[in-house]
C-alpha cells in the first residue's frame, strides 16, 4: 500500500495542478479579455442596457461632442461631416459593424454598466431612465480632420501619439464611412456586408497589415546598434546589387554586377538569369557608407548586408521586442498583430533585413515604435480614454499611463533618433522638415506587386518635451513615400503643434 | 467514553456548516419568488423540499453511519444546492424535476454506501464480467435507439426518463479497473480490462460523445497509475491517445469544429463559435460580483441548464463566487483521495481514488470547455447540471467513496479493539 499513496500523490497532484492552471487561467483571462467580451457588440446584454439606458455622449479631448443620445433614444453623431468622417472608425457604429470603435469598446462605460450599486437603486427609484457615463477620447478632432484632408484622394491611414503619455491624438483610415448612412453595409436582408467596398469599414491604424519597406530599416538598424560593436562609426560597402544563387539562395559576394552603367541605363545586368539580386530602389548605387548616411539614403544593399551579417535570427528578435508580432491586449485599443517571418535563404533574409519578406507591418505597431525611440526607448501604452465622466458630472475614470515595455536603451533610443533626424535634414525625408523643430524619421517605399505602384511610407517624430509627437502615415499605391507620405507628416505634424 | 465525545462535537460542528447552505437556498429561494409580478410559491415550497432533501439525507445518513464523511456530503450539498438555485432561476419545472433525480440519486448513494462499506463481497470476477457485458450492450443501444442531442448521439429516451448510459458506466469503469488492478499490474495480464476500455472508447466515438472518451480515458490513466505507478506505460498511453486525438483531428470535421472554436470562437460566431462565444460574454457581463440572481440573461447561451450551467453561475453570481465552486471541486477531490489514502487493501483504494479523479476530471474538462482553456466537450458540471443520469452517478459515487470511508473506520476501530 506505500507504493499505492507514492502514486495517488502524483495523480493527487497532476489533477491538482489542472484546477489550478483552471482557476489561474479563468483569472488572467477575465482580466485581459473580460472587457473586450463584455463590450463585444454580439453581446445581447449590451442591446438589453441599451434599451434600457440612455447612453453617454463621446466626446474629443477638447469637449467636442461627437455622439450623443437624442430625445427618442437614437444615436446622433456630430454635424460637421467632415469630422464625423474622419473619426468614424474611432467612434465606430452601434451595429458593431466597425468593431473596434468606442461605441463598443467603451460601451460599459456609455451605457452605464461601470455605475455603482447605489447609483442603480437612485435610477429605479427616482422612475427616470438611467444614464450612462460621458466618455472623453485622447483625439482632437480638428488636428484628425487636418489628417484626413491630407490623405484625401488616397487610400491609407495616419496616426498620430503623444509619445510621452501613449494618447493617442489623431487615428484616421481612408476610405472611410459615414456613421449618419450606413445603408451600403446592409443588404437587402439585412445582413452585413463583410468590410464594405475597399474595406471601408476597417480601421486601417490598427487593423491595416503593410508590408513596411524601407521603414523596417529602423529594426534592423535597432538590431544592428544592439548586436554590431562599433555600429555607428563602421562603414559597409554598399558596390550595388546583391547576387545570390538561384537554387539555394546563397549569398555569392564575389560576383561582380558592373554596376555603374547598369545604373546610369537603368537597365538590368545581363547576368540576371544566373543570379538572384538584392538591389536598391531605382537601381542606384553607393560606395562606402556609413550607418548613418545608408539609413538616410535608404540603401537596401547596405541594410541586406547588415540583415546577413546580424544573423535573421536577431533581427527577428528585435522586431519581436518591438511589439512584431506581439497579440497586444490593451484596454483602449484593439491592433491586429504585425508579423514577421524568418526566411529559409540568405535571398529571403536579405529582403526580410529591408521589409520587403513576408514582413507586414501595422501602422499603429510602427508609430509604437516609433514613439518608443523618440521617448528614449520606453514604449507606452497607446491610450484612446481620456476619462469617464458619469451622469453626475463625476469624473470616474482618467488617464493613466503605462508603460508597455523598454525595448530599446536610452543610448539605443538616441542613436535611432540622430539615424532618423538625418533622414530627414538631409535623406530622403526633407520633405518632413519643419522650420524650428528637430523633425526625424523614416521614408518607406514598399514594392507590393509589379504592375501596382507602390505603397509610400513615412513615420517620424518631433523631438521637443512641448510636443511631443509620433507620426505614421501610410498611403497606398500612393508611390514613393518620400514624395508622398512626408509631407503629409510634415502638415499633419506642423498642425499639432500649431494646436497647443 | 471521552474519544465518543469529540466526535459527536466534531459532527456538531461540521452540522453548523449547513447553516450558509440554508441560508443560501433562503433567500435565493425568497428572491425567486418575488422575482415576478405575482407571487410565485412554487418557489419556496421547491426552496422548501431542497433543503428538507438536503438536510434531511444529510442526518440520515449520519445516523445511518456515525463513521461516514461529513464534510464530503457538504460539499456536494453546497453544489446540488447551488445547481437547483440556478435550474430553477431559468425553468422552473426542469428544476422540480431534478430534484425528484436528486431524491432517486439520494437512495441510490445510502445503497451504494451500503455496498461498498464491505468491499471483500464485491471482489467477485463473475460480478466483473457481468458488468462488462451490461456495459457494453448499454452502451451500445443509444447507438440503436438514441436521440441525437447537440450533436451527440448518447441518450436513450425511456418516456418519462431519458438516460445517458455513459454516465452510469463511468462508475462501472471504475470498478472493473479496480479489481483487475488489484490484483495484477502486469500489462499482459489484463488484456481483458483492456478489451473493455477499447470497446467503450469505440462506442463513446461512434456516438460522438468527446467528453465522455477525455473522463473514462482520464480516469483510466489515473487508475492504473495509482495501481502500478510505471510510468513508461502511461507516458506511452499518453503519448498514443495524442496521437488518435490528432489522427480524430484530421478525420471527423465534427472534431475540428471543436478545436476551430477554441482557436477562436469569434471567427465563426454564428456557427460553430457561437456557444463559447456565449459563455464568454456571460461571464465577463458578471464581472466579479454578478448581475444578480434573476437580473443576467443566461437564456442566450445554449446548453444553459446542462453543460453550460457555470457560465450562468458567473453570470448572476460572479466571477469571485465562481471560483469558490471551482474551490469546492478541490475540496471534493482532496476529501475524496484522503478516503484512498487510508485504505488497507488495494481495491478499495483503486477504486476511491477512481471514482473521485472522475467526477474531478468532469468538472475540469467541462469548467476548462468553457473557459477556453482547451476544446469545449459537452460534459455535465457534476452535482449542479440538470441531468438525471449525471446526478445518479454523480451521487453513486458519493456513497461509493463513503462506503469506502466507513470501511477504513470500522477496520481502524476493530483493530484499535485487537
Amino acid at each position: 500500500m506505500r507504493s499505492f499513496r507514492k502514486n495517488a500523490r502524483a495523480v493527487l497532484f497532476v489533477v491538482l495542478a489542472l484546477f489550478v492552471a483552471l482557476a489561474v487561467y479563468f483569472v488572467y483571462a477575465l482580466y485581459t479579455y473580460g472587457n473586450r467580451w463584455q463590450t463585444n457588440p454580439y453581446n445581447v446584454r449590451l442591446q438589453d442596457q441599451k434599451s434600457a439606458v440612455t447612453a453617454g455622449d463621446i466626446l474629443d479631448r477638447n469637449g467636442t461632442v461627437l455622439a450623443s443620445t437624442d430625445a427618442e433614444g437614437n444615436r446622433t453623431y456630430i454635424d460637421d461631416k467632415s469630422t464625423r468622417l474622419s473619426l468614424a472608425h474611432v467612434i465606430g457604429d452601434s451595429y458593431g459593424l466597425t468593431g473596434s470603435g468606442a461605441e463598443s469598446l467603451f460601451a460599459n462605460y456609455l451605457l452605464g454598466m461601470d455605475s455603482s450599486l447605489f447609483e442603480r437603486l437612485g435610477a429605479l427609484f427616482s422612475g427616470q431612465k438611467q444614464r450612462g457615463s460621458n466618455v472623453k477620447l485622447t483625439v482632437d478632432a480638428k488636428l484628425n480632420d487636418c489628417a484626413a484632408e491630407n490623405l484625401s484622394g488616397y487610400k491609407g491611414a495616419v496616426v498620430v501619439m503623444n509619445y510621452k503619455t501613449g494618447e493617442i491624438l489623431a487615428m484616421t483610415s481612408s476610405p472611410t464611412f459615414d456613421l449618419n448612412d450606413l445603408s451600403a453595409f446592409f443588404d437587402e436582408e439585412g445582413k452585413e456586408a463583410e468590410t464594405g467596398e475597399d474595406g471601408a469599414l476597417v480601421n486601417r491604424v490598427t487593423a491595416g497589415q503593410y508590408t513596411p519597406g524601407s521603414v523596417f530599416k529602423i529594426i534592423t538598424a535597432a538590431a544592428a546598434l544592439r548586436y554590431l560593436p562599433n555600429a555607428q562609426e563602421m562603414l559597409i560597402e554598399c558596390g550595388g546589387p546583391m547576387a545570390f544563387d538561384k537554387e539555394q539562395g546563397r549569398y555569392l559576394p564575389n560576383v561582380s554586377t558592373t554596376p555603374e552603367e547598369d545604373a546610369e541605363n537603368k537597365k538590368k545586368p545581363e547576368s540576371e538569369l544566373e543570379y538572384l539580386y538584392v538591389r536598391d530602389y531605382q537601381s542606384s548605387f553607393h560606395d562606402e557608407l556609413s550607418l548613418t548616411t545608408a539609413f538616410a539614403k535608404s540603401c537596401n544593399v547596405s541594410f541586406a548586408k547588415i540583415g546577413l551579417e546580424l544573423g535573421a535570427d536577431r533581427v527577428v528578435r528585435m522586431a519581436q521586442e518591438l511589439g512584431v508580432g506581439v497579440d497586444f491586449t490593451f484596454r483602449d485599443i484593439v491592433i491586429y498583430p504585425s508579423s514577421i517571418e524568418k526566411g529559409k535563404s540568405d535571398y529571403e533574409n536579405a529582403w526580410m533585413s529591408v521589409g520587403q519578406y513576408r514582413d507586414v507591418l501595422t501602422p499603429m505597431n510602427l508609430c509604437m515604435i516609433t514613439a518608443c525611440i523618440a521617448n528614449d526607448g520606453i514604449m507606452m501604452e497607446p491610450k484612446l480614454l481620456h476619462s469617464v465622466i458619469n451622469s453626475n458630472n463625476r469624473i470616474t475614470k482618467s488617464l493613466t499611463q503605462t508603460v508597455y515595455s523598454t525595448p530599446l536603451s536610452t543610448e539605443e533610443a538616441q542613436a535611432l533618433q540622430q539615424l532618423m533626424v538625418a533622414v530627414v535634414e538631409s535623406g530622403t525625408g526633407t520633405r518632413a522638415q519643419i522650420d524650428g523643430y528637430t523633425v526625424g524619421g523614416k521614408t518607406g517605399t514598399a514594392q507590393v506587386g509589379s504592375n501596382v505602384e507602390d505603397h509610400a511610407w513615412f513615420t517620424g517624430f518631433v523631438l521637443s518635451d512641448d510636443h511631443p509627437y509620433a507620426i505614421t502615415v501610410v498611403v497606398e499605391n500612393g508611390g514613393s513615400g518620400g514624395t508622398v507620405a512626408a509631407p503629409i507628416a510634415r502638415n499633419v505634424l506642423k498642425r499639432a503643434i500649431e494646436l497647443d | 467514553m471521552k474519544k465518543k465525545n469529540i466526535r459527536q462535537k466534531g459532527a456538531a460542528s461540521v452540522r453548523g456548516l449547513f447553516a450558509p447552505i440554508a441560508l443560501l437556498v433562503l433567500s435565493a429561494f425568497v428572491l425567486l419568488a418575488f422575482r415576478k409580478e405575482e407571487f410565485d410559491g412554487q418557489a419556496l415550497v421547491a426552496g422548501g423540499v431542497l433543503l428538507v432533501l438536503l438536510y434531511g439525507s444529510y442526518r440520515m445518513f449520519c445516523g445511518v453511519y456515525p463513521e461516514c464523511d461529513r464534510h464530503l456530503l457538504i460539499i456536494v450539498d453546497l453544489l446540488i444546492a447551488v445547481g437547483i438555485i440556478v435550474q430553477y432561476r431559468i425553468a422552473p419545472d426542469t428544476a422540480l424535476k431534478q430534484l425528484l433525480s436528486i431524491g432517486i440519486g439520494i437512495v441510490a448513494m445510502f445503497v451504494a454506501a451500503l455496498l461498498f462499506s464491505d468491499t471483500e463481497r464485491l471482489k467477485s470476477r463473475a460480478l466483473c464480467y457481468l458488468l462488462m457485458a451490461g456495459s457494453v450492450g448499454l452502451l451500445a443501444l443509444p447507438l440503436v435507439f438514441g436521440d441525437e442531442q447537440y450533436g451527440a448521439k448518447n441518450w436513450i429516451d425511456l418516456g418519462f426518463f431519458s438516460l445517458q448510459p455513459s454516465e452510469l458506466i463511468k462508475v462501472v469503469l471504475v470498478f472493473v479497473l479496480a479489481s483487475f488492478l488489484a490484483e495484477k499490474t502486469r500489462l499482459r495480464d489484463l488484456w481483458l480490462p483492456g478489451v473493455f476500455l477499447v470497446a467503450l472508447l469505440g462506442l463513446l466515438m461512434l456516438e460522438r460523445d468527446l467528453g465522455a472518451v477525455l473522463i473514462f480515458f482520464g480516469a483510466t490513466i489515473a487508475v492504473y497509475y495509482a495501481a502500478t505507478g510505471n510510468k513508461l506505460v502511461v507516458g506511452g498511453g499518453i503519448v498514443a491517445s495524442g496521437a488518435a486525438a490528432y489522427l480524430c483531428y484530421v478525420l471527423f470535421p465534427h472534431v475540428r469544429v471543436r478545436v476551430q472554436a477554441w482557436q477562436n470562437p469569434w471567427a465563426d460566431y454564428y456557427d460553430s463559435g457561437y456557444q463559447v462565444a456565449q459563455g464568454l460574454m456571460a461571464i465577463a457581463s458578471g464581472g466579479l460580483f454578478g448581475m444578480g440572481l434573476g437580473m443576467g440573461t443566461p437564456q442566450s447561451i445554449p446548453a444553459y441548464d446542462t453543460d453550460y450551467i457555470f457560465a450562468v453561475i458567473c453570470e448572476e453570481f460572479g466571477i469571485i463566487f465562481g471560483l469558490c465552486v471551482v474551490a469546492l471541486y478541490v475540496l471534493f477531490l482532496l476529501r475524496g483521495l484522503s478516503t484512498a489514502f487510508q485504505c488497507t487493501d488495494r481495491f478499495s483504494a483503486l477504486v476511491a481514488l477512481g471514482c473521485t479523479v472522475t467526477i474531478a476530471l468532469q468538472a475540469f474538462i467541462i469548467l476548462g470547455g468553457i473557459i477556453k482553456l482547451i476544446p469545449l466537450t459537452g460534459v455535465t458540471m457534476p452535482f449542479v447540471s440538470y441531468g438525471g443520469s449525471s446526478m445518479l452517478s454523480g451521487l453513486i459515487a458519493v456513497g461509493v467513496i463513503q462506503g469506502i470511508g466507513i470501511q477504513n473506520q470500522r477496520r481502524r476501530e476493530r483493530g484499535k479493539e485487537l
